[in-house]
């Protein structure tokens, strides 16, 4: 009997500790002061929840004091987890003790509980938990009336297994958060960062916006802030200011390549991007981009492709695979942008994509999903175009992905980097910029064993054993850089500069350097032999030849070049003008350089010029002098045949004469075999 | 050690006392008096210079007192009396094997095949001599002839095992191995047969076969470091760092326990740990390449990219190819 009576008051203790208490005089009949306090303080947070769920985490606050006071509530435990999760909550996963109390105080507490309970375990990576809750949620759906959640409940269930399957081979990354110049209390995201990493653009929402002003949300509005990295590290970033920032929202949307043009994110017709170009070192006022970049639909991001040609674009125009997709957009004849395409269902899902990054490869497209095999809200993937088509998006993986957004992800042109937003416990408050560092994959270790296989010989036989090798990712590119300089007064100077792929005779990218700082960056995919010519008006232009393997991996040239100004005397190296070995037949690779020269010609009608060729070491004088009056005659005779008067044109060979380099080395021989051509008469 | 390293002969002799001192010398040499014995052969021989029969004991003496060189000259000199007899080419096998001469050595090995194809030890040494040289078929072919003269042979059975092992047929090497424990338990079989296994994927009969070696030998700590790398293929790490420990134990300047100890302690995520080990293997062997490739790889989840890098060059240098590779995303 006794045994039965304390197994009662067991049970009695249990279930008084569960028990819902409300927020009543009866129940408190010994503090109605704190009763009020407390009630006053639900009445304040209410206020916040009352509004649009971007407001609700301000209600966290005022519950929790009331929560202090009487911790067994249902219903407040349930609204404390409800704000923690909702979308700018910073914390989402602290919603899941208050949410599990409320549930255990009362099963019935709200209809959408196991939704809720799913949601914070969802994000905590409790995966079975979060299953098991979201199946819960799903048997209380009606089947009829609630389609669409049952299909969201069904969506998320997928995700928490993709996220199972992710989370079990994760990702080789260090991910860094960049550092308390750039990232603050306040929210940084969108972080864009230019091909060699020297600059990083950012959006944040901080007091010192332009205007000062506080958004429908309670935010300060957004502004674009900038950050230099110099000396290994962040410098304090700056508020990029008049005219790029405005007293409404201004977020970044991109950069190009060059870092000359900032594509910029504006709260108009339904999300516009604008862009600004770097003229000296001021930005011009943002104008909308035109052609058909724009529409009424929503448009947040751009990524120009290193071909300057060719951008990717997001919108949720009409038209799509539904919700946001990514767009290609090409520079037509007449320099505007055509008509967007989409880009297909192999990126494009029925979700949204958004946050779209072409690699300075041109090939490799990063982006982020709420479709594919995302973990939850959005993922970033990647893509890359090869023989026509672009490949199966591949998830960047745990952990640089979580079951929250990770979007508006920016990789360097190396590839070894990216910059993302994202939450986490290290961060300096909201949202934090992090620099993922890809590893690859794990490179194995070596283990070396012997064993004494000879019974007649008694010394050990070494039989050395590792795993097999793993295929390490390189991007094969090369990012040239470099300064544009009058040679006679050495100040920087604009010019414009094209890039040719001498194997197909065509001109892949046509840029200016920066006129107030002469600086220019360009990217050269790996595999190909490239012409770079630079011009300004009245000028000698400049040309050089750069074959980068197709084995070659990531480098960074510095190439300065300094222009020399039209006068008599004036001579340059024509570097892209080739010849068939040990003959005076020009290769046709040599096109772009001699139409150059043709230009020049026919712009400056009174020039006269000598082409003069030169040889190695190699061979005779007698040969070699020959061989280069053929080669500079071959010349001069194409200039005749398209146009040029012949009597503004002389040739002269000078065989091995004048080396401007050795001739012991392969290297030195090269530069000595040259045509140049120089000023005789203006 | 093989059988028939020495070689007793006897027989008639045209001269009675030259007879004498040839059986008292044979009487000597087994008792393990060689210079008695070398003694009584001289006698012999200064007695009867066509004694053939005491020129190969006189060699035989000569070869456990390891006088190479004498003992050669007086197996040629029986030859040269007796064209036929197997058993003086195989003692010259035997002296160039001794001197490192290993072309002589097949040379007089195969020269004793000739006078007897029934000498087993003359084919397993040239067998041995063969693997030295990567020969492996061939060696195989050797160790076969010589089971097949002797059956039983443990040692062959495990020298054409090793053959195996070196053409990747560890199946067919198991069977090998086991074939030779029947005869002749051997620690150093025992290994074998657990690398054999390892390689074979069968981790856990691997563990078995190196436990049974460290049984016969307790400071066997070849067998210890391959039980430790055997349980870090079944990743029992820390069970695989209690192996490379015994092995240090007994030899602590055993670099391969300390690379392979850093090994373990990089995938128990201890980076520290894992270095300082790769450091040990690289002050006792300045030239281990995987030591170096290793410390790179461990360095580089220590945030010490630069370091790395150095380590992957010095590695690549060292002939380590997968090293050059990942020294080339080094800027």
């Amino acid at each position: 009997m006794k045994k039965v009576l304390l197994l009662l008051t067991l049970f009695t203790a249990q279930f008084v500790m569960a028990q819902n208490v409300e927020f009543d005089r009866k129940n408190f009949k010994d503090d109605t002061k704190g009763l009020k306090k407390a009630l006053d303080s639900i009445k304040e947070g209410d206020k916040y929840y009352e509004m649009p769920s971007e407001w609700h985490f301000h209600c966290i606050p005022f519950y929790l004091a009331a929560n202090t006071f009487n911790p067994n509530n249902a219903q407040l435990n349930y609204k404390i987890g409800d704000c923690y999760l909702s979308p700018f909550s910073p914390f989402k996963i602290m919603a899941i003790p208050f949410l599990e109390k409320a549930y255990k105080l009362n099963p019935t507490v709200a209809p959408n509980i196991h939704y809720l309970l799913a949601r914070a375990y969802h994000i905590d990576m409790q995966w079975d938990k979060a299953i098991r809750e979201y199946n819960n949620y799903g048997a209380t759906l009606d089947i009829k009336k609630q389609q669409a959640e049952i299909a969201d409940t069904k969506k998320k269930i997928q995700e928490c297994k993709n996220g199972i399957e992710l989370v079990k081979h994760p990702t080789r990354v260090f991910i860094d958060n960049v550092g308390p110049n750039i990232n603050t209390q306040y929210r940084e995201y969108g972080p864009i960062i230019s091909a060699d990493e020297s600059e990083m653009i950012f959006t944040s929402r901080r007091p010192n916006t332009t205007g000062g002003k506080l958004a429908d949300d309670g935010l300060y509005f957004e502004d674009l802030y900038i950050s230099l990295f110099r000396n290994g590290k962040w410098l304090p970033a700056t508020n990029m200011g008049d005219p790029i920032n405005t007293p409404e929202h201004d977020a970044t949307a991109g950069l190009s390549p060059d870092g000359q043009i900032l594509y910029i994110y504006k709260d108009e017709n339904g999300g516009d991007i604008y862009q600004s170009f770097l003229e000296g070192d001021e930005w011009s006022k943002p104008k909308e981009m035109g052609g058909k970049i724009n529409s009424k639909s929503h448009e947040s991001s751009v990524s120009l492709a290193p071909d300057n040609k060719t951008l990717y674009l997001v919108s949720d125009r009409p038209g799509g695979y539904g919700g946001r997709d990514i767009y290609k957009v090409v520079l037509n004849d007449k320099a505007k942008w055509g008509e967007p395409e989409n880009l297909g269902s192999t990126i494009n899902t029925q979700y949204d994509e958004e946050g779209v990054d072409i690699q300075a490869d041109g090939k490799t497209l990063f982006f982020s999903s709420m479709g594919h095999n995302t973990m939850g809200g959005y993922d970033v993937f990647k893509s890359s175009y090869d023989s026509g088509k672009w490949s199966e998006p591949e998830n960047l993986g745990y952990p640089v992905n979580t079951p929250e957004n990770d979007v508006f992800f920016s990789i360097s042109a190396s590839g070894k980097h990216g910059y993302y937003a994202s939450v986490r416990k290290e961060g300096y408050g909201e949202t934090d910029i992090y620099m993922v560092t890809f590893l690859g994959p794990e490179k194995p270790v070596a283990l070396s064993n012997e064993d004494n296989l000879l019974a007649g010989n008694a010394g050990g036989v070494a039989d050395v054993m590792m795993t097999s090798a793993v295929a390490v990712n390189k991007t094969k590119m090369t990012l040239l850089k470099g300064v544009i300089t009058d040679s006679a007064t050495h100040l920087p100077m604009e010019a414009s500069i094209e890039l040719v792929d001498n194997k197909k005779n065509t001109v892949i990218a046509s840029f200016k350097s920066n006129s107030k700082t002469g600086k220019y960056l360009v990217s050269l995919p790996a595999g190909t032999n490239y012409g770079i010519a630079v011009k300004a008006t009245d000028y000698l232009f400049y040309s050089a030849n750069f074959d980068i393997p197709d084995t070659a991996v990531y480098t960074v040239v510095e190439k300065n070049v300094a222009l020399q100004p039209l006068s008599v005397g004036s001579r340059i190296v024509l570097r892209n003008i080739f010849f068939d070995f040990d003959k005076a037949t020009l290769r046709s690779e040599s096109t772009a350089e001699l139409d150059r020269l043709i230009n020049l010609l026919t712009t400056y009608a009174t020039l006269k010029i000598e082409i003069s060729g030169y040889t190695d070491s190699k061979g005779s004088q007698a040969y070699n002098q020959k061989l280069s009056e053929s080669r500079s005659k071959s010349v001069v005779d194409y200039l005749i045949a398209h146009g040029i008067a012949s009597g503004r044109l002389t040739y002269k060979g000078y065989g091995m004469d004048n080396p401007i380099a050795t001739n012991e080395t392969d290297e030195g021989r090269q530069l000595n075999r040259r045509t140049e051509f120089k000023i005789t008469g203006k | 050690m093989a059988q028939g390293d020495t070689i007793k002969t006897g027989g008639n002799t045209p001269d009675q006392k030259a007879q004498l001192s040839y059986n008292k010398g044979i009487e000597d040499f087994t008792k393990g008096d060689f210079k008695a014995a070398l003694v009584d052969f001289d006698t012999a021989v200064a007695i009867q210079p066509t004694f053939e029969p005491a020129y190969i004991n006189r060699a035989n003496t000569k070869l456990k007192l390891k006088d190479y060189q004498n003992a050669v000259t007086d197996y040629t000199k029986a030859t040269e009396l007796n064209p036929k007899d197997d058993k003086a080419f195989y003692g010259i096998g035997q002296c160039m094997s001794a001197l490192n001469s290993t072309d002589k050595a097949a040379e007089a090995y195969t020269k004793a095949i000739e006078a007897n194809p029934k000498n087993a030890d003359a084919y397993y040494y040239r067998g041995e001599i063969r693997f030295l040289a990567k020969q492996y078929n061939d060696a195989m072919g050797d160790f076969t002839a010589a089971i097949t003269n002797k059956p039983n042979y443990a040692e062959a059975y495990n020298d054409r095992a090793s053959c195996k092992v070196e053409l990747k047929d560890y199946k067919g090497a198991i069977e090998d191995y086991k074939e030779s424990i029947k005869d002749n338990k051997l620690a150093s079989t025992y290994n074998n047969l657990g690398s054999a296994q390892r390689k074979n994927n069968e981790l856990d009969a691997a563990i078995d076969s190196y436990s049974q070696a460290i049984a016969l030998k307790a400071d066997y700590y070849i067998a210890y470091n391959n039980r430790g790398t055997a349980k870090f293929d079944k990743a029992d790490y820390s069970g695989a760092i209690y192996d490379f420990n015994k092995a240090i134990e007994v030899n602590p300047k055993y670099s391969y326990a300390y690379n392979n100890r850093a090994s373990a302690e990089f995938k128990m995520k201890d980076y520290d740990k894992s270095k300082a080990d790769c450091d040990k293997a690289i002050e006792l062997d300045p030239n281990y390449g995987y030591a170096y490739l290793n410390r790179g790889i461990a360095e580089e989840m220590m945030r010490k990219a630069d370091d790395a890098c150095t380590d992957w060059k010095k590695a690549a240098t060292l002939g380590i190819t997968v090293a050059k590779d990942y020294s080339q995303d080094c800027q």
